[in-house]
């Protein structure tokens, strides 16, 4: 049944690599034997078989006694099929068989289906109407297409934030460092160097006008935010009732009697 | 210029006809009805092992076709076609079940029970072997075997109907017939297959007398 990869020689290579020949086992041969056994053109897709004819011919049986043996049946089939090609390992052999045996047709386990399975059916396709060919080209384009459409325009949203914070941050958090006071010479500093702040560092020396204009914008809607959560009725109840807590905090605090210094 | 009538027209022109509309499309996917049910519910049977289910399957199939026929290409066989919306629907239905039941007891008419006990008969080895399958045999080798030689369709089209590549459906093919093989011969009634050094003497000779 095993066979190995064989040389140009048809001969087995003296020195075999059980890695190899395990990967051939495993992963090379059943795909080459599939491929191999799988073509039409060499066995004729709707030929007859062989093996079916002797199977089915019991007067070859007791003529020729060749059929009593069984290990001769490859011989007997091949040579009904008049087919060139030489068995050369026991699996393709084993293959043929059950393939041949396959193949008869009348011994293919068929069931009918219940009679009244067909106007059933009929029934139902009067109540249903085919979907126009647009709408369903829609939805078949769709449930092809949607899919991978979204994950791509996903992919694509993704990596264009990314990358538009990254280009936007590493030019923004670009550090300023320090900035001289006005010495004429700075090899001989006289005054000493001004330490920026952190606000300082993390704003561009020379803002754009842009820039400027957002820092406004950011600057009005921050207003108008606390603006608008000072004036909501919830958060002015939250700023009575922290009023409230601290004068009630404080009376307490002064009601209290005063603790008695502890004995040395 | 006079239509065929839908009893000598192919499949495929059917369908065609179907797509097309008006009068005449309703009674050509009935033609087609009548051509595929039996074979798409031994298919589905083969897939669902339950007589209910295979029915409930085929009428949902042809159903499927009929809604969905403007979607259908003719540049592959109706067959193929069918068969890959039924395929689709038993892959869909077994989900459903899965963690109600399972489908692994098939129900054998009497028939079928007779054959399987007929040991000694050369000639029923082929429903042997089929029998075999449906207890050694994954479901999607069973599907392809099936398609393979019950269906006469090519590689490619199981491929299609499966939803594999050509390369996994030999090799599916491979297999299955490697385990039948392996699993007949343990049980002691499929023929062991030897070659002797005079194989091609004998082989000439019995070729010689059969042309005779």
């Amino acid at each position: 049944m095993s066979a190995a990869p064989s040389n140009q020689n048809g001969k087995n290579s003296p020195q075999r690599d059980p890695i190899m020949d395990q990967h051939w086992e495993h992963h090379e041969k059943p795909h080459r034997e599939a491929h191999e056994f799988e073509n039409d053109e060499k066995y004729g897709k709707n030929g007859p078989s062989g093996m079916l004819r002797i199977l089915d011919l019991g007067w070859l049986r007791a003529e020729f006694g060749i059929l009593a043996q069984s290990g001769k049946i490859w011989h007997s089939t091949t040579a009904l099929d008049k087919n060139p090609v030489q068995p050369k390992r026991g699996a393709e052999r084993d293959q043929t068989v059950v393939h041949a045996l396959l193949r008869t047709k009348d011994q293919i386990p068929k069931q009918s289906p219940a009679p009244d399975l067909k106007r059933k059916i009929a029934n139902k396709l009067h109540d249903i109407e085919p979907v126009p060919a647009r709408q369903a080209g829609v939805t078949d384009a769709l449930r092809i297409g949607a899919v991978p459409a979204c994950v791509a325009v996903l992919l694509a949203v993704g990596i264009h934030f990314a990358t538009t914070n990254m280009s936007s941050s590493n030019s923004a958090k670009k550090p300023a460092g320090t900035v001289a006071t006005g010495d004429a010479d700075p090899l001989n500093p006289t005054e000493r160097l001004k330490p920026l702040t952190p606000e300082e560092l993390w704003v561009p020396i020379h803002p754009s006008k842009d820039d400027v204009q957002r820092g406004l914008l950011m600057k009005q809607n921050a207003a108008a935010d606390n603006a608008t959560i000072q004036s909501m009725p919830l958060s002015r109840e939250a700023n009575a009732f922290q009023r409230a807590g601290e004068a009630v905090r404080e009376a307490l605090i002064q009601k209290l009697p005063q603790m008695p210094e502890r004995p040395k | 210029m006079p239509m065929a009538p839908l009893s000598q027209q192919s499949a495929e022109e059917l369908a065609v006809r179907a797509q097309a509309g008006g009068g005449a499309a309703l009674s050509c996917f009935g033609e087609l009805v009548t051509r595929y049910e039996v074979r798409l519910f031994n298919f589905l049977l083969r897939r669902t092992r339950s007589r209910a289910d295979a029915e409930e399957l085929t009428q949902e199939a042809f159903l499927r076709a009929w809604e969905r026929i403007q979607s259908y290409d003719p540049a592959w066989k109706f067959s193929t076609w069918l068969y890959t919306i039924g395929s689709r629907l038993a892959v869909s239905k077994h989900r459903k079940l899965g963690r109600e039941r399972t489908w692994d007891t098939f129900e054998r008419t009497g028939e079928q029970q007779r054959d399987t006990l007929e040991a000694g008969d050369d000639r029923r080895l082929g429903k042997r072997l089929w029998n075999l399958a449906e207890s050694s045999l994954s479901p999607d080798q069973q599907t392809a075997l099936w398609l393979r030689y019950a269906e006469d369709m090519a590689i490619g089209e199981i491929a299609r109907v499966m939803g594999k590549s050509q390369v996994g459906v030999r090799v599916c093919l491979f297999r299955a017939r490697q385990t039948l093989a392996k699993t007949a011969q343990n049980e002691g009634w499929l023929p062991q297959v030897e070659i002797k050094p005079d194989a091609q003497l004998e082989i000439g000779v019995v070729a010689k007398e059969v042309t005779q």
